[in-house]
């Protein structure tokens, strides 16, 4: 049974096109409209970071449209050379090395078990981008060092089969053949703040992209790959309606013609806020953080939440209205019968 | 009852959220077919590539049944919506039809309620003229209660004086001087305020009965003579017009209570000239007639004695 008139936010997972959801966060602002319970995927995770850890929806909005500002001024896009040469050693090994070579390209992950974390990148999955630009972030604005404070958040991630396996699940599910396994939910507040930063850097690691993060011996990618056919990761509700017992709820979508479906919820109350027309170049789209494409992202999510809740107010308004003074005009009924009976008598 | 509670209103009424859902659903469901239409058209736009690969994928059929689901959701509500609001209008015309009814018969019953308040202002009217007589009674008879109450104090006053002995005055100059000063004071004005009520006349003459028997009482004291014990009319008058200034004054005073009857008197006794007399001179009198001679000035058109 959900709590009346407890209202949740989801943040789905887009990449770059993250910034959308600063220019939600802001019109909600404007609006007095305070979430009780966040919920993110990918970017949608980072950007749920911000949200749950400030005091308010006002704070919220200040700060998310800082670190936006601050990502298109300075890309978090970074190479990791050393991990990119690590590849091509293993691939250079298994093709020229001979069965020795072709044997310790194989067999590098191994090392796994003896190596300290932060070198399993090197021996691992390949990895292309270095998330220290990601953990930096988190670090000075997600205030992870404090131990259940600020709103409920959860945040999906995915348990890796291996990146190629992962990403072949991803694909299979866009053409409709198979549908990637579901993503599962962690709640953030109560983790320490060591875990705290690693499932959420978990939440928003694209395969091949970004290293998983291990958590209690299990790898975990970006929550966006589970259930993909239907974004069941990507739009992670189900932990607001399940664990925080949202009555209403506000999803944000970060994909044109989403095929998430809100009938599979039929207990609450849910208003999407869909972008009108948010792709521009596909898949690249987003690892796109030029400053003025993620500044145009920021003012069409506003005027997206804009356009997406002003009817829905205004409808509830009207309709709230129109009950009230049909439930006047039964009581006048009410009233003018009894009088007529005093009359009659 | 005009309300009308179907299962509906109960289901609304026990989870209000459900009408809200609903209309969130209806609003913000045309959000969710217009983007699933915009990425359609994208997908015809980019030509017969695109429009195989999502057909292949079965992108396009889970599209267009996204769409369709919307649209049949949204038929849906408004099928509701219709059904709900034409039995909504119903009822309010069922109201006010009732409304009608009401009102014709508020205006019978206001017409009867004309009525009688013009039955009651015509009531209130006599009533005031009634409380307006009432009131003038009332008054009137304070009025004649505070006279009565002024005479009875005046004529015992009078009655005290007359009754001291040793006075400068002889016994029928203070009785002349007591009938004259009552005659002309409240007490006088009291026994002709009454005249022609019964009531008034019996008390009239209860009280002048007792002012002559207490007047007779006083003058048999200070004369050492019983009520018929006769002297004559010379000696009567020669005590009348004694020399006495103080008399003289208190005639004055008299005088100027507005008698002309007293004028000749008082002139004769200011003169020291008696009244012209009768050809019945001497004329022999006794306390009796003596005060019922002076006593005649109560009488309308009475004179004293002295003045005939």
């Amino acid at each position: 049974m959900s709590q009346p008139n407890k209202l949740g936010l989801v943040l789905s997972g887009g990449g770059a096109k993250g910034a959308y959801q600063a220019g939600v966060v802001r019109y909600l602002a404007e609006q007095g409209i305070q979430p009780a319970a966040i919920a993110g995927a990918s970017i949608g995770s980072l950007n749920g970071s911000v949200v749950a850890s400030s005091d308010n929806i006002v704070e919220a909005a200040k700060t998310l449209t800082k670190v936006w500002n601050e990502v298109s001024d300075n890309s978090p896009l970074k190479m990791d050379g050393l991990a990119f040469l690590s590849l091509i050693i293993r691939i250079g090994l298994a093709g020229f090395g001979g069965p020795a070579g072709r044997a310790a390209a194989m067999n590098a992950k191994h090392l796994e078990h003896v190596l300290p974390d932060k070198y399993h990148k090197y021996i691992g999955d390949p990895v292309f981008f270095d998330n220290s630009p990601s953990v930096d972030i988190l670090n000075r604005y997600a205030k992870l060092e404090e131990r259940d404070s600020g709103l409920p958040f959860w945040v999906s991630v995915y348990e890796s089969d291996g990146a190629i396996k992962d990403l072949m699940a991803f694909i299979k599910s866009g053409l409709n053949i198979k549908d990637s396994k579901s993503s599962s939910f962690v709640r953030i507040n109560s983790l320490p703040e060591d875990e705290k930063r690693k499932a959420l850097l978990a939440s928003s690691a694209i395969p091949l992209a970004y290293e998983a993060q291990r958590i209690d011996g299990k790898k975990y990618y970006d929550g966006g790959l589970g259930g993909a056919s239907e974004a069941q990761g990507n739009t992670p509700i189900t932990p607001l309606i399940e664990h925080e017992k949202c009555s209403h709820i506000i999803v944000t979508h970060l994909q044109d013609g989403s095929f998430w479906d809100r009938n599979k919820f039929p207990d609450s109350t849910i208003l999407e806020i869909r972008p009108r027309g948010i792709a521009r170049n596909g898949l690249l789209d987003m690892l796109t953080f030029e400053k003025d494409v993620i500044i145009k992202w920021m003012e069409q999510g506003y005027q997206d939440a804009k356009e997406s809740i002003e009817p829905v107010a205004d409808g509830l308004a009207a309709f709230r209205m129109s009950n009230k003074s049909q439930a006047e005009l039964v009581k006048t009924a009410s009233n003018m019968a009894d009088s007529l009976q005093w009359l009659k008598k | 009852m005009i309300s009308e509670n179907t299962d509906l209103e109960r289901l609304v009424e026990d989870f209000p959220h459900v009408e809200e859902k609903a209309i969130v659903n209806f609003i913000n469901g045309f959000e969710v077919i217009s983007d699933h239409l915009r990425e359609k058209r994208k997908v015809i736009e980019k030509g017969y590539t695109a429009r195989f690969v999502d057909g292949l994928t079965g992108s396009t059929a889970k599209r267009q049944e996204r769409i369709d689901s919307g649209i049949e959701g949204s038929l849906s509500f408004l099928k509701d919506y219709v059904v709900a609001n034409e039995k909504r209008l119903a009822r309010n015309e069922s109201f006010l039809n009732d409304v009608m009814e009401g009102v014709s018969l508020i205006s019978g019953r206001l017409q009867g309620v004309s009525e009688d308040v013009g039955e009651i202002r015509i009531s209130l009217d006599q009533l005031a003229e009634t409380v307006a007589t009432m009131e003038e009674m009332v008054s009137q008879r304070l009025n004649y209660h505070d006279l009565y109450n002024s005479a009875m104090a005046e004529k015992d006053l009078a009655l005290s004086i007359f009754s001291k002995e040793g006075g400068v005055f002889s016994p029928e100059q203070s009785l002349w001087m007591l009938l004259t000063r009552l005659k002309y004071g409240d007490f006088g004005s009291w026994i002709e305020s009454g005249e022609g009520n019964a009531k008034h006349m019996q008390t009239a003459d209860a009280v002048m009965k007792k002012l002559k028997n207490d007047c007779l009482d006083i003058m048999s004291n200070l004369t050492g003579r019983s009520p018929n014990a006769l002297i004559d009319r010379a000696s009567l008058y020669a005590t009348l017009s004694s020399d006495d200034q103080l008399l003289k004054d208190a005639l004055c005073l008299v005088s100027d209570q507005e008698s002309n009857l007293l004028d000749p008197v008082i002139f004769a006794v200011n003169s020291d000239m008696p009244p012209q007399s009768d050809n019945d001179m001497p004329f022999v009198f006794s306390n009796i007639s003596i005060y019922d001679e002076l006593s005649r000035i109560f009488e309308v058109g009475g004179r004293h004695v002295a003045t005939q």
